[in-house]
């Protein structure tokens, strides 16, 4: 070891160690609130694997808590667990009729951590619900809401829901809570037999050939399931397949299968999959885990869905080969070619094409402050074309779902210095050296080439300018231009 | 020969003994690595919950922490991907810096001009007292690559901070 790698092993470990401890705080609650069901079906994957092991992590699996037979709120009294590690809630008895909740940690809204406690009734046999819980830090500070409304007005009736088959609590703001000293053995823990697995299809099949009742094989029910009982003309389905589909278990141990619903001549062709533990049960996911298999085709063409952005003012239709990722936003091109490897290692395949939309993206300046937003689409070409190291075709106008904007092709040196902010971080290469100070990063530009439209927003919406770009290396830009083109194409604007 | 225990650990005690040994200096490693505690504490987390949700496969590398250090990076450059839509502004509230001096500031900030490439491997090198081959493991980049990166690294590191090779 030389005298320098000694001083970089040295300086690490003794600045490592001055890096204080703290409390897990995985999410955001704004990440939290507006995460949608497609990512609530890994959550439920998750709570039912962590059934298993959250009573051994933090209460070396003591017993169950007591309750009282008879007392219609007894199912809900005891010490609970968030599934995500961070929680933990006890619910008692009162006085007269209502309960009493005391909560850790419920929201990361404290520097440190925080007492949330609450007088709560049933509302339904299964529905505990607490009108006006109160939160407050700890250390004495304020709770600190970034985003939203005040966190008192957040909490108001606040309410638990129980699941008497299974135990588990899920609040409205979709936190999954297993009790203290669960039963560690009520989930199985062996791989699902092929006979199983075999009995669940075909039971989802016949029932969706049925017309009836599907939803209850599926691990999220309330799944949006393109083409559930029809096809796009109407017609019912007469006759159903299903076939394993080989090569995108790992590392998940998922279990994938294409079913094949036949109505008449029409073929709808789904994917699907199931998890390794826990509940038996189907997921849909609406990007095929960026497999190159569309998650559902008809008669063979992948299936156009409509989503919303900006609040609604803005819908896009898309279809695979594009997906759209709800838990980061974006519209992401899958990569092409039979073979190619999902996107299911943990982390996230950094070389997808994408299709980003922006609401009034602010110009930035050289030295990466934030300048006031552009009045329309063309300020915004000409503040983006004044940018130093940038190369852009001049603006042509283009007219998309009732509104007029520009379009021009942008194209930044691999290299130059760029902000993460604004509509350069379209261009901002994660993996080189990143810089953050106060908040705003600064690093290199991938090289990757824009075709950016510009849009005026209508009268009357919340934006003045919508920014849609198709960002993708000079080798494949043509290539997603031309994939991009029918999304374009299907821009719809709505004024509230 | 070492035989993993796989007959009588059960994967909950598994895990357990995972989190408890690991999550706090992957935490750490990351913070190095990133310049973020903050986004540090984010990203291990994430890369736990990850990790739990499907511990049958991770409990059997050879170096689990390894993997959970790769995710929490990848998870992390994410981040920078996703504020184009600004659903983690929240983040940088939450961000935090080192208070107390740091006991070798010219190293430090060495490092963190490193490009994240680099910076990574020399984290997991020397921090995590990785060998090169478990960083490349870990990493999921051949040794050699490692080692060209840990050799850039070094010598830019020389060059900054006047030290011999």
């Amino acid at each position: 070891v030389t005298r320098l790698e000694e001083r970089i092993r040295s300086g690490l470990q003794e600045t490592a160690e001055r890096i204080p401890e703290t409390a897990p705080v995985r999410e955001t609650r704004r990440l939290r609130s507006s995460r949608p069901a497609g990512v609530w079906a890994a959550v439920a994957a998750v709570a039912a694997v962590l059934v298993l092991f959250t009573p051994i992590l933090f209460f070396g699996g003591s017993e169950p808590g007591t309750t009282s037979a008879g007392d219609p709120q007894s199912p809900f009294l005891g010490t609970w667990v968030t599934t995500d590690f961070l929680s933990t809630m006890v619910i008692e008895a009162s006085e007269d009729t209502s309960v009493e909740m005391i909560v850790h940690d419920f929201f990361p809204v404290c520097r440190g951590a925080s007492t949330m406690t609450g007088i709560g009734r049933l509302q339904t046999e299964n529905e505990l619900v607490f009108p006006a819980p109160v939160l407050t830090c700890d250390d004495g500070s304020q709770p600190e809401t970034i985003s939203g409304p005040p966190i008192e007005e957040e909490l108001q009736n606040l309410t638990l829901t129980r699941d008497p088959a299974t135990d588990i609590l899920t609040d409205n703001f979709g936190k999954v809570w297993t009790r203290e000293g669960a039963d560690l053995n009520r989930e199985p823990t062996a791989p699902p037999s092929e006979a199983d697995v075999t009995e669940l299809l075909n039971g989802f099949l016949e029932a969706r050939v049925a017309g009836d009742a599907a939803q209850q094989y599926l691990n999220v029910p309330e799944e949006d399931i393109p083409l559930l009982y029809a096809t796009s003309s109407g017609a019912l389905y007469d006759r159903s397949e299903f076939e394993p589909v080989r090569g995108i278990e790992w590392p998940y141990g998922l279990t994938a299968f294409k079913v094949q619903l036949f109505a008449g001549a029409t073929v709808v062709e789904q994917l699907f999959f199931i998890p390794p533990q826990g509940r038996l049960g189907l997921d849909y996911v609406p990007d095929g885990f960026g497999t190159d298999i569309a998650p559902t085709t008809e008669d063979g063409q992948p299936v156009v869905r409509a989503y919303n952005a900006f609040d609604g003012e803005v819908t896009l239709h898309v279809a695979h080969p594009w997906v759209f990722r709800s838990d980061s936003g974006a519209i992401r091109l899958i990569p092409e070619g039979p073979g190619v490897q999902p996107t299911t290692d943990g982390g996230e395949r950094n070389d997808w094409d994408e299709l980003v939309m922006m609401a009034d993206p602010a110009p930035v300046e050289p030295d990466c402050q934030t300048g006031p937003s552009p009045a329309d689409a063309e300020a915004l070409a000409e503040s983006i074309r004044s940018f130093p190291d940038l190369e852009a075709t001049a603006p042509v106008a283009v007219a998309a779902g009732g509104a007029d904007g520009l379009m021009m092709d942008v194209v930044i040196a691999a290299g130059a210095t760029v902000c993460e902010t604004g509509i350069l971080n379209l261009v901002f290469d994660t993996n080189a050296e990143i810089k953050v100070d106060n908040g705003v990063a600064t690093g290199r530009a991938t090289g990757d080439w824009m075709r950016l439209y510009l849009f005026d927003a209508p009268e009357g919406s919340s934006m003045r300018v919508m920014a849609m770009a198709i960002v993708a290396p000079e080798s494949r830009f043509d290539v997603a231009v031309e994939a991009a083109a029918p999304v374009v194409a299907s821009i719809e604007f709505h004024t509230p | 020969l070492v035989y993993r225990n796989k007959v009588s650990v059960t994967a909950e005690d598994d895990f357990d003994v995972f989190y408890q040994t690991w999550r706090s200096p992957i935490r750490r490693s990351l913070a190095l690595a990133l310049g973020d505690v903050g986004l540090a504490d984010e990203a291990v987390d994430e890369a736990m919950t990850r990790a739990v949700a499907r511990w049958d496969t991770v409990r059997g590398y050879d170096r689990p922490e390894g993997w959970l250090y790769r995710v929490g990076l990848n998870w992390a450059r994410g981040v920078f991907r996703k504020r184009r839509y600004e659903l983690l502004s929240d983040l940088e509230a939450s961000s935090q810096a080192w208070d107390d001096p740091l006991p070798d500031p010219d190293l430090i900030e060495a490092v963190g001009r490193l490009s994240l490439k680099l910076r990574t491997v020399v984290v997991a090198r020397h921090h995590l007292d990785f060998s090169t081959a478990e960083v490349a493991e870990a990493l999921g980049i051949p040794e050699g690559t490692v080692k060209s990166r840990l050799a850039r690294a070094l010598h830019q590191l020389s060059q900054e901070l006047g030290e011999p090779l």
